[in-house]
């Protein structure tokens, strides 16, 4: 405890220099991955594997057994059945697709917008930017949930309306914090330069300012998923997530509710594998803000 | 970088007031918004207030078991108490309001305000004779005056919809000519047309009776009304608490305990969790255990889980208008595969009645094992074979996976059994407001309720919304099925006056409603709920009341 | 700037007006018939003369435009009109319900915020990169948890075994212990995150570089400087997470059987209430530009030189 405070104050008295983060020492420039990459490899391989895995497992995820139902975890089911008699561990890696397409079906198209708005309004400025800017104002005012709730309540459930509903609002903070990156990228030295040396703008934009707003693109991407992936789950919670039989984890957790007292072991599966993505998304977004603020401070 | 080196502007007002002032605000708003979520909280136990002296002796020897100042907590499912705006305020089952005429355990109208009543040889005239003694509990007395206050002004509202039951005048009192006093304690019923129903028609919440003190010119309530029952209703929370007090003056047996103290839970975890947490000491009413959790809580010492049959039924409909099951023999397949035992067994968690048919097993006088459909999937893969000769017959079955009372597994189950037959089983899980809007379009072939709590007792009330050709579940919800000799007996059935031969075209009607199957009773509801260890004669009646005023609770 | 706030001022009309009159347009093209939802509450098949009485009662007969255009007319008179399903003026049903969602609010926004910054600012300060990695994991993880997951095991724990706390209802401060931790716990992260990477840039620069070697006090250096720094940032995020607080705990409420206005949206949806989801946009709209409109109050009384440089465009 003594030492735990003592280190807690001298942290204060470290030196600081450009690259510190905390205190760490910097590892040896020779090492291949840098530190920053480490979670969103693991992320994207995790995302490989939930596209995957559902082809490695043979059972029919909505095959019904109605004399197999709520048994517990076993050998033959790794995560037991659930009240149809269904196999939980095909399910959830069958609902992990649906659920991941849907996730990065809605997070692409957002961030497209958001890309396209921002690089936008920052590149061009002037009016554009005004009355883009207007319009970022206008949709971030709007109640997020509210306005998803109401769509898909309104418009009913299905794919399309959900990414739709996903989409209609989160794009507007993305789009924001873009636009901020792009206008300061746009009013540094070297691409004045190129524009005084009348570089075309396609140019400009593909080759000066595309490579350098990909990394705060891929960090809002996978900030956005792991919130996109609760989302969902919320929505399912209210009744307004995939269709059965078709399962995503959000609809599973929600029909597990029902039998928390007699199955608990049904909701542990879909969860696990909510917070599991949803904290390495999370945790690739900061990694990806590390790499991005390593790479600002060398330039 | 400092501010204060910058060049000075002068804005509106300067920027370290302006957040200052916010801070002030911000906190002053919390506090002042925690303050008002902070009530005045009433005095909890220790306070024995109005205890009845022992005017009941039959109490008396067993009043030391059980603490007749208690105060007990109950959770529910539902809003109990809707307000000025209903034609009723509380739900019947907060005991605050009595009825003329009450229901048995077995359907049968029994005396409650009214003692006794009788209809004319004619059939155009009923005669009620009141209980007499009875007050209201703001001071009115109850007499004839006080009942045609109360019928003229459910006339008056009528048609009035409500969470607990649509106000329909007509149905309940017929084509009525006049309501007249004859001396303090005798009401009259004159009929246009006769109305041989009406003690089962009226009775519950038909003939429930408020202090005429309560309503306004338009009919509606101005506050909490004056009433006759057990328990009174002292203050309330719309969506959250309702608190009633032992009625001291009540004309019957007093409740046994002082106070209750209703918290209305929505999510069905959560009220289980108020149980198993002691926060509150029981969990009654409608909806009040999932079936689930009723069959997880089983063998649990600290909990007891009881279930009382209920009026309610498991449904499914057929939409006999159109293809597959325009064919009677297409609708005696499905009934006859579904495995009736096995749907409450497994399903239900054996919370049902499977040998019952379009009456409930409920109704003494009027349920005909006539009605029952049998268990024969032989004949019913013949019956499906000889109609589809090898083609499949697609079936559009909606349902609301959300709507708790219906079995999750059921719309699978149904697939599963009923596909090998030949049928396309396609189920579309689409949210409650849809549902209705596709069984009022008349977009589906089957589909299932779990409802139509029989509340009156009257066969009449069943048979006509399923069976007549003009009603509801055959007009406005499209079950479409016809058959002029089921119509004639139904119309025929309600100016009936005498009972065995209204049994007879009952029991008539039950067994072609059996034949034909326009809808089929899966199961008979038995409701469960559950009670910690310090609750003891805490039982559910048909119409889904608690016995509140016979609960206890141990000191 | 005060063209600035003007110009905020003058587009919440229009966005009200588009919000609510999409809402009219959404709601009617749904799905769902609030005749036969309201009918069927009770239990009953409603009967054909039932329906037409109701739908004539809601004015339900008459065209989109002409329900919306008396609708507006009532509004700007000052009555919400009455909800469809309960028959009960929109304007009680909300009233009830705004104090609640206002108190759950504003707790989970201040125990978020300030748990958040002071957490945010020791990982900032300390540079104990054991305890940074460590905690930052963790609150990846539980903010990574569905909301409805966390209460659910919040009830669990402290209700059904420890006992301490009631599950369920409104009225004391036990009760707001529980839907607060479920709601606050998740933008905890962000939070966390947030002041870190701000402190830590500004600890960087480079006159707190010179505070530091000239030896000034720590806790004035932190307190004075950095944080304040630090604050911009911070304040627009919160600004928005406000909002979405306000909003978003539709679930927390139903779990926690809190009467607040999240629920009562939800209803109104699913019963095609549109009286009632009309009323709740012209509250909630009103409140959530206000709260946006203060954080840039607020950013701006930080630092007048930055706080509008989004708006200005580029030059």
């Amino acid at each position: 405890m003594k030492w735990f405070l003592q280190r807690l104050q001298a942290g204060w008295h470290l030196p600081v220099t450009p690259l510190d983060d905390g205190g760490r020492r910097q590892p040896r420039s020779t090492l291949v991955i840098r530190r920053g990459w480490f979670f969103p490899l693991i992320f994207v391989a995790f995302l490989g594997l939930g596209f995957v895995s559902p082809m490695l497992i043979s059972t029919d995820p909505n095959h019904i057994q109605i004399n197999q139902r709520l048994q517990p975890p076993s050998a033959e089911y790794w995560f037991g059945t659930d009240h149809l008699g269904r196999d939980v561990l095909a399910r959830v890696s069958h609902g992990g697709r649906t659920t991941l397409t849907f996730g990065l079906c809605a997070v692409a198209i957002t961030m497209l917008i958001a890309l396209g708005i921002g690089m936008f309004a920052g590149y061009y400025g002037g009016q554009v930017d005004l009355w883009l800017n207007s319009l970022i104002d206008l949709v971030l005012t709007l109640p997020t949930l509210l306005i998803t709730l109401a769509l898909l309540g309104i418009l009913g459930v299905s794919g399309p309306t959900l990414i739709l509903a996903l989409v209609s609002t989160a794009w507007a903070a993305p789009a924001r914090i873009l636009r901020a990156t792009t206008l300061a990228i746009r009013s540094s030295g070297y691409i004045e330069a190129a524009r005084a040396l009348g570089s075309p703008q396609h140019r400009i934009l593909w080759r000066h300012i595309a490579p350098n707003i990909a990394t705060p693109f891929l960090m809002l991407a996978s900030l956005e998923l792991a919130e996109v992936l609760l989302v969902i789950s919320a929505l399912s919670f209210l009744g307004l997530g995939t269709q059965p039989p078709h399962a995503d984890w959000g609809v599973m957790i929600a029909e597990s509710r029902a039998y928390i007292g007699q199955a608990p072991w049904l909701m542990w599966a879909p969860g696990l594998y909510i917070v599991l993505y949803s904290a390495l998304a999370n945790l690739a977004g900061d990694g990806l803000k590390q790499v991005l603020d390593q790479s600002l401070k060398r330039t | 970088m400092n501010n204060e080196d910058r060049p000075l502007r002068r804005p509106l007002f300067d920027r370290r007031s302006f957040l200052r002032l916010m801070t002030t605000l911000a906190g002053g708003t919390v506090l002042a918004a925690c303050g008002q979520a902070v009530p005045s909280t009433a005095p909890e136990g220790g306070e024995p207030a109005g205890v009845p002296s022992a005017a009941d002796p039959t109490l008396a020897p067993s009043a030391a078991t059980f603490d007749r100042n208690a105060s007990v907590a109950l959770g529910v499912s539902r809003s109990l108490v809707l307000g000025e705006e209903d034609p009723w305020y509380t739900h019947s089952s907060l005991m605050c309001w009595e009825p003329l005429v009450g229901l048995d355990d077995r359907l049968n109208p029994i005396p409650v305000l009214a003692e006794s009543w009788e209809l004319s040889e004619d059939g155009l005239t009923w005669t009620f004779q009141l209980r007499q003694g009875v007050q209201f509990t703001d001071g009115e007395p109850f007499n004839a005056a006080a009942v045609i206050a109360n019928i003229e002004r459910n006339i008056q509202i009528s048609p009035r919809s409500s969470n607990f039951f649509t106000m329909n005048a007509p149905l309940a009192y017929g084509d009525l000519a006049e309501v007249t006093a004859d001396g303090d304690y005798t009401v009259i019923f004159r009929h246009n047309q006769p109305f041989p129903v009406m003690e089962a028609t009226m009775s519950n919440f038909f003939s429930a009776m408020f202090s005429p003190r309560s309503f306004t010119a338009e009919g509606n309530f101005s506050d909490i009304p004056g009433t006759t029952g057990p328990f009174i209703l002292v203050d309330w929370q719309r969506d959250q608490t309702y608190r009633l007090e032992r009625n001291p003056t009540y004309w019957g047996t007093p409740a046994n305990v002082r106070e209750i103290v209703f918290q209305q839970i929505a999510d069905a975890n959560t009220r289980l969790a108020a149980l198993e947490s002691g926060q509150v000491d029981a969990l009654v009413e409608l909806g009040a255990l999932s079936l689930p959790q009723a069959a997880a809580l089983r063998g649990r010492s600290d909990l007891t889980v009881a279930a009382g049959p209920i009026t309610l039924a498991q449904w499914i409909h057929f939409n006999c208008g159109r293809p597959p099951f325009d064919d009677v023999r297409l609708r005696q397949a499905v009934a006859f595969a579904l495995d009736r035992q096995f749907i409450v067994d497994e399903l239900a968690f054996g919370f049902g009645q499977a040998q019952t048919g379009i009456l409930s097993t409920l109704s003494e006088r009027w349920f005909s094992p006539k009605g029952i459909v049998p268990y024969e999937p032989e004949r019913a893969a013949e019956l499906a074979a000889e109609v589809l000769q090898g083609q499949r017959a697609t079936v559009i079955l909606p349902f609301d996976p959300n709507n708790a009372r219906i079995p999750r597994e059921l719309p699978e189950y149904m697939q599963s059994v009923l596909n090998p037959l030949g049928f396309d089983i396609q189920l579309q899980a689409v949210e409650a407001a849809v549902l209705t809007d596709i069984v009022g379009q008349g977009e589906w072939n089957i589909r299932l309720t779990n409802g139509f709590g029989w509340a009156n007792g009257d066969p009449d009330f069943r048979f006509r919304p399923h069976l007549h050709s003009e009603g509801s579940a055959n007009t406005t919800q499209n079950g479409r099925y016809r058959n002029a000799q089921v119509d004639q007996l139904i119309d025929s059935g309600v100016l009936e006056r005498d009972r065995q031969k209204r049994f007879a075209i009952c029991e008539q009607i039950q067994a072609i409603a059996a034949e034909e199957v326009p809808a089929l009773v899966l199961y008979d509801v038995i409701s469960p709920y559950a009670f910690n260890a310090k609750i003891n004669n805490l039982g559910l009646r048909i119409t889904y009341q608690p016995t509140l005023e016979l609960m206890t609770k141990q000191a | 700037m005060g063209h600035y706030f003007q110009r905020r001022l003058l587009i919440t009309f229009p966005t009200l007006f588009l919000i609510t009159l999409g809402a009219f347009l959404l709601t009617t093209a749904a799905r769902g018939d609030p005749v036969l939802i309201l009918l069927e509450q009770s239990d009953q098949p409603p009967t054909p003369e039932l329906v037409a009485f109701y739908r004539e009662q809601l004015g339900l007969n008459d065209r989109l435009p002409v329900r919306y255009w008396r609708w507006l007319g009532s509004v700007v008179q000052g009555d919400l009109g009455r909800s469809f399903l309960s028959q009960r003026p929109v304007a009680a049903i909300l009233g009830e319900r705004i104090v609640p969602t206002l108190v759950l609010g504003f707790t989970a926004f201040i125990a978020s915020t300030i748990v958040g910054i002071l957490l945010g600012a020791v990982l900032a300060v300390t540079r104990f990169w054991q305890l940074d990695l460590v905690t930052r994991m963790t609150l990846s993880v539980v903010s990574a948890i569905p909301s409805f997951c966390l209460a659910i095991g919040l009830i669990s724990l402290f209700g059904t075994h420890l006992r301490l706390l009631p599950v369920a209802g409104y009225g004391s401060w036990q009760h707001l212990v529980l839907p607060t931790l479920a709601l606050a716990l998740g933008p905890l992260f962000v939070t966390v995150r947030l002041t870190r990477g701000a402190m830590i840039d500004i600890l960087h620069e480079d006159y707190i570089r010179t505070a530091r070697a000239k030896g000034l006090d720590q806790r004035r250096i932190i307190f004075h400087h950095v944080l304040r720094n630090a604050a911009l940032p911070l304040t627009t995020f919160v600004g928005m997470r406000f909002g979405a607080l306000l909003t978003g705990a539709a679930i927390i409420e139903s779990i926690f059987a809190w009467p607040g206005m999240g629920t009562v949206f939800i209803t109104a949806i699913a019963g095609r209430d549109l009286p009632v989801i009309g009323g709740y946009l012209l509250l909630i709209g009103p409140l959530i530009i206000g709260v946006n409109l203060l954080t840039d109050l607020l950013c701006w009384a930080i630092d007048p030189r930055v706080a509008f440089s989004h708006t200005q465009g580029a030059r």
